[in-house]
């Protein structure tokens, strides 16, 4: 870019130096630490959201796609862009997929451990109002621990703090004979590991999302919806609202991310109230059985 | 602290600036233009009048002919409003460059932006680059193949996201140089080994994503951000944005600045629409030296700077090159 010594005068004249203690800046090329995350929960009160699954399910494709997908429209579902703290944090994830990397088929480099932050979006809902959002990119390690037994506080210490818990199922796996089970029932061990009291806020909200839904095929849909229901009674044992969600973030047949738009639009939604949940009739017939007898 | 009313001129390098400059600056000394006049310049003026002259010769001001030592602080009077102060940071674009790329406030620019009460923001439309993903490549390549027989030796036209060829025009090229992005097979601080798609069982070395890589419209968030964040306790800033070159989309058949933004940078549209308590955002398309340079000099040469610059609003109106600056300073 230097191309003759005039350039490299003023390049010199502007060089930055040693980077001074007030030459702080609003936003980061990096995901934002925990401490940066904090201090934007602490005033404007963010959402944060985790995507659990293991290494390779899709957890940073789907957000770097969102990213493609908010460059490319300026909207996902009814939530407009409004801004980001982590813009070239973002770029940096969804760079591979891009003609310019010089790749012939896309990838997402795998995300180290060292590298687990949270990117920012701040996003104007159909309201009005704006909703930022901390989205955690980590590594899948820590999940694969999970299954293997360790706490989820373990693995985070900010997990009380999380307001969207949304468990992938890998839908390549769930189409591949022999994987379709393992995926599963590593799937159900995630869902398990935020049953214990504490780990998900009263307010907090689950989902499940299906990633990687252009694998499957007519037969695989057929069964998938038993597989679906059976895990949402798991979820919905946390969050009894708790929808699912079916995503394509990058597909096969080079069409636009699919099944994004809901899945920001429950990003923005309000948190649950924290009023206990609404029982459903029946239980509520039991209770009342019950006191009829005593 | 003047008690001029003060916006800050900027943009990153190769996004028109000086070419602006260069265009206010012949209006400002032309007789016939009562619009805008000159009260005083604080800073290089003999490098105001060569980027005039080269703007009145209708020539192309090269990257190494812009002066990035000095900023520049110019006081012009605008016909039926008053006075005010043009504070340009440097004409390069590097403070800004590098208040993206290499992390930095550079004392310049902080300095420009304590005083500004409005900025004016400069994106080329020459200069874009713009996101492309491989899969929509793959997917048109595809689609070409199966649609154009083998024996026809035309090349199907790749199309962007938003419909347009991709690489038949200006606007689109910064982003698409095959040679930035070579696959390298040796091991290099600067790549990143990544397992190669089409075949599950190799891995790939491919150079790492540097900042300067990232899409126009990342930087602009970016940038945005940090320098409303910097005018925080003078919400809402008025932005204006100008997209420079305005000739070339105009040849591509835009004829709303507004429209060229919703479809070329949703995301900075959209940021700058949604944001009403932070920002109040007017966009202008302007053409400094009226057309395309060197193919139109010739039409464009016997006219003078006044006659032959234009500028857009929003919705496509035409207004006076200087109206960015007035609607900046006073709405």
């Amino acid at each position: 870019m230097v191309g003759d010594d005039s350039d490299a005068q003023a390049q010199e004249d502007l060089s930055p130096g040693e980077p001074e203690e007030e030459d702080q800046l609003f936003t980061s090329e990096a995901a934002l630490s925990t401490d940066e995350a904090r201090s934007i929960t602490s005033r404007r009160g963010a959402t944060v959201v985790l995507l659990l699954g293991e290494v390779g399910t899709g957890k940073t494709t789907l957000l770097a796609e969102s990213w493609e997908l908010l460059l490319n429209r300026g909207v996902i579902g009814r939530c407009r862009f409004a801004g980001s703290r982590t813009a070239l944090a973002f770029e940096e994830r969804a760079y591979y997929s891009r003609i310019e990397s010089g790749l012939r088929a896309p990838v997402t480099p795998r995300t180290q451990e060292q590298d687990d932050g949270f990117l920012h979006l701040r996003m104007r809902r159909p309201a009005g109002d704006r909703k930022e959002l901390l989205l955690a990119d980590v590594t899948g390690e820590h999940f694969e621990r999970v299954r293997e037994g360790a706490q989820l506080r373990q693995e985070f210490d900010w997990i009380d703090r999380v307001d969207r818990f949304l468990v992938v199922l890998d839908g390549q796996c769930v189409a591949t004979p022999g994987e379709r089970e393992v995926a599963i029932t590593r799937t159900r061990r995630l869902l398990y590991a935020l049953q214990p009291s504490g780990v998900v806020a009263s307010s907090a909200r689950v989902a499940l999302g299906l990633v990687k839904s252009d694998a499957l095929s007519d037969e695989d849909w057929t069964d998938y919806g038993d597989v679906e229901d059976n895990l949402l009674r798991d979820v919905r044992s946390v969050d009894p609202e708790a929808p699912a969600f079916r995503t394509a973030a990058r597909p096969q047949d080079s069409g636009p991310p699919r099944g994004l738009d809901d899945v920001f639009e429950w990003l923005c939604e309000d948190d649950r109230s924290s009023k206990p949940p609404q029982l459903q009739g029946d239980v509520l017939l039991q209770r009342a059985i019950g006191r009829f007898h005593q | 602290v003047s008690s001029l009313r003060t916006l800050a001129l900027l943009g990153l390098p190769k996004t028109g600036k000086s070419t602006y400059l260069g265009a206010l600056w012949q209006l400002v000394q032309d007789t016939n233009e009562p619009g805008v006049v000159e009260r005083d310049v604080t800073g290089d003026r003999s490098h105001l009048q060569f980027l005039g002259e080269k703007v009145a010769l209708c020539e192309e001001i090269g990257r190494t002919e812009v002066e990035s030592t000095e900023g520049m602080l110019l006081t012009l009077g605008f016909d039926e409003f008053g006075d005010a102060e043009i504070s340009i940071p440097d004409i390069s674009g590097e403070t800004l460059r590098v208040l993206v790329e290499t992390r930095h406030w550079h004392p310049r620019i902080e300095s420009v932006l304590t005083e500004a009460e409005s900025l004016v923001i400069f994106i080329s439309a020459d200069q874009l680059r713009v996101p492309f993903s491989i899969s929509m490549a793959n997917g048109v390549l595809e689609e070409a193949r199966r649609t154009v027989p083998a024996s026809n030796g035309d090349t199907p036209g790749v199309r962007s996201p938003s419909g347009d060829p991709v690489g038949t025009s200006s606007e689109e090229s910064a982003g698409t140089d095959p040679d930035e992005a070579t696959v390298l097979p040796e091991e290099d601080d600067d790549t990143i080994e990544v397992q190669d798609p089409t075949n599950l069982t190799a891995r790939l070395k491919i150079p790492k994503f540097k900042v300067e890589k990232a899409s126009t419209a990342a930087k602009y968030v970016d940038a945005l951000e940090n320098l409303l964040a910097s005018r925080r306790a003078h919400w809402p800033v008025r932005v204006a944005i100008v997209v420079s070159a305005w000739d070339t989309p105009e040849r591509s058949g835009f004829r709303k600045p507004g429209e060229w933004l919703r479809k070329r940078l949703p995301s900075v549209l959209s940021m700058s629409t949604v944001n009403g308590d932070m920002m109040e955002t007017r966009v202008f398309g302007v053409s400094a030296q009226g057309g395309p340079l060197p193919e139109k000099k010739a039409d464009l040469l016997p006219l003078s700077v006044r006659e032959r610059a234009f500028a857009r609003d929003g919705d496509g109106n035409g207004v006076p090159i200087f109206e960015p600056l007035r609607w900046a300073l006073w709405g």
